[in-house]
């Protein structure tokens, strides 16, 4: 099957000039297009101009590389960065959640105002299921995590779940 | 030298520590910038200043772009910003001489005649302050496309434009460089 295309005009072949030299256009439209570029000498001379500005653009910037020494001088400056440079506060604040709900479960649970008594055995071993429940989904929530920005935060925790789990003796 | 911290946010989305995975693109990061800024102290200010962002940076990089699209995304950032505080010096550093120039990138013939070179080398420097004058938007969407050799969705995702923006970005970038550049570019067809 043979189509019979309207030829391009110099408007239409101009605007798809820059496809053209990029190598973006369709075969049919680059067929149309070098159809309009041997009859039209405006055109041809267009796309010469295009081709051999886009030349001496590239013959003027040659690859480079980054100055001589400068891999040291990057190199000492990340080095120099902070251990907890780019550690942002919502890690802190969402490991600091978990922790208080579990404090204040054990402390509802436990507690009574006055000084720490002994904890009643069913009282303990709640409150000592909730902060393990509390450890699990914040272990999995952290997994993702850079564990050096939430160690700290998570020590608390576990310092207090292992009171929770002592013997009665040992409060 | 002490040897660069393992980067454990990036190591998820990019394979490898830092060093491989992000470091080895400093190279064509420090051309790309140059060709923007003009090269010289302020090109690797700039480039040091696009890889301590990376770092700081790395574990929200999701690995929906390829590491150098990611970079190129920082540095053009870190231009515009560098423009809007310092609008002096941001306008591009038109190059001081043809002998900075040489310094900077020797001849690629340098057998030739000294007259041949010193006519190269006016011309590069030609090309380089037409590049530079071109606007910033525009300018780094023809270093990207016709210089870097990115796709015209990469110079988008970079530039944070539409593709038909970058065309015409493009279009008229080549347009001013065409006109900048008239009398060398005359001339029957090669």
């Amino acid at each position: 099957v043979s189509f019979h295309l309207r030829p391009w005009g110099c408007a239409d072949a101009r605007r798809q000039l820059d496809a053209y030299v990029d190598g973006k256009l369709s075969s049919r439209s680059r067929a149309r297009l070098e159809a309009h570029l041997y009859e039209c000498p405006g055109c041809s001379a267009e796309r010469f101009a295009l081709s051999r500005t886009l030349h001496l653009l590239r013959e003027a910037h040659p690859p480079s590389t980054a100055p001589a020494g400068f891999d040291v001088r990057l190199r000492e400056r990340l080095d120099a960065l902070p251990p907890r440079a780019g550690a942002r506060w919502w890690p802190w604040a969402l490991t600091a959640i978990p922790t208080a709900g579990a404090l204040l479960a054990a402390a509802l649970l436990l507690g009574r105002p006055g000084p720490l008594k002994q904890p009643e055995a069913s009282h303990a071993a709640a409150a000592s299921g909730i902060v393990a429940q509390c450890l699990r989904d914040h272990r999995q929530f952290l997994a993702a995590r850079d564990a050096d920005q939430i160690g700290a935060a998570h020590a608390s925790l576990e310092e207090f779940a292992g009171w929770a789990n002592a013997p009665t003796d040992t409060l | 030298m002490q040897a660069i911290r393992q980067a454990p946010g990036i190591s998820q989305a990019v394979p490898g520590d830092f060093d491989s995975a992000v470091l080895v693109h400093q190279g064509r990061v420090y051309a790309y910038i140059a060709r923007v800024v003009g090269a010289g102290p302020d090109a690797e200010d700039l480039t040091q200043e696009v890889f301590v962002k990376a770092y700081l940076g790395r574990t929200r990089f999701r690995g929906d772009a390829s590491t150098l699209t990611w970079l190129f995304r920082i540095a053009t950032n870190l231009i515009i910003d560098r423009r809007r505080s310092a609008s002096r010096r941001s306008r591009g550093r038109v190059r001081a001489d043809v002998a900075e120039l040489a310094d900077e990138w020797p001849d690629p013939d340098p057998g030739a005649n000294p007259l041949a070179q010193a006519a190269r080398a006016e011309l590069r420097l030609a090309v380089r302050s037409a590049l530079e004058s071109l606007p910033l938007k525009m300018r780094t969407c023809v270093v990207l496309f016709d210089l870097e050799g990115l796709s015209y969705e990469e110079v988008g995702a970079i530039a944070g434009c539409p593709v038909g923006t970058v065309k015409s970005r493009l279009h008229h970038g080549r347009a001013m460089l065409r006109h900048r550049l008239e009398r060398y570019v005359e001339g029957p067809n090669p």
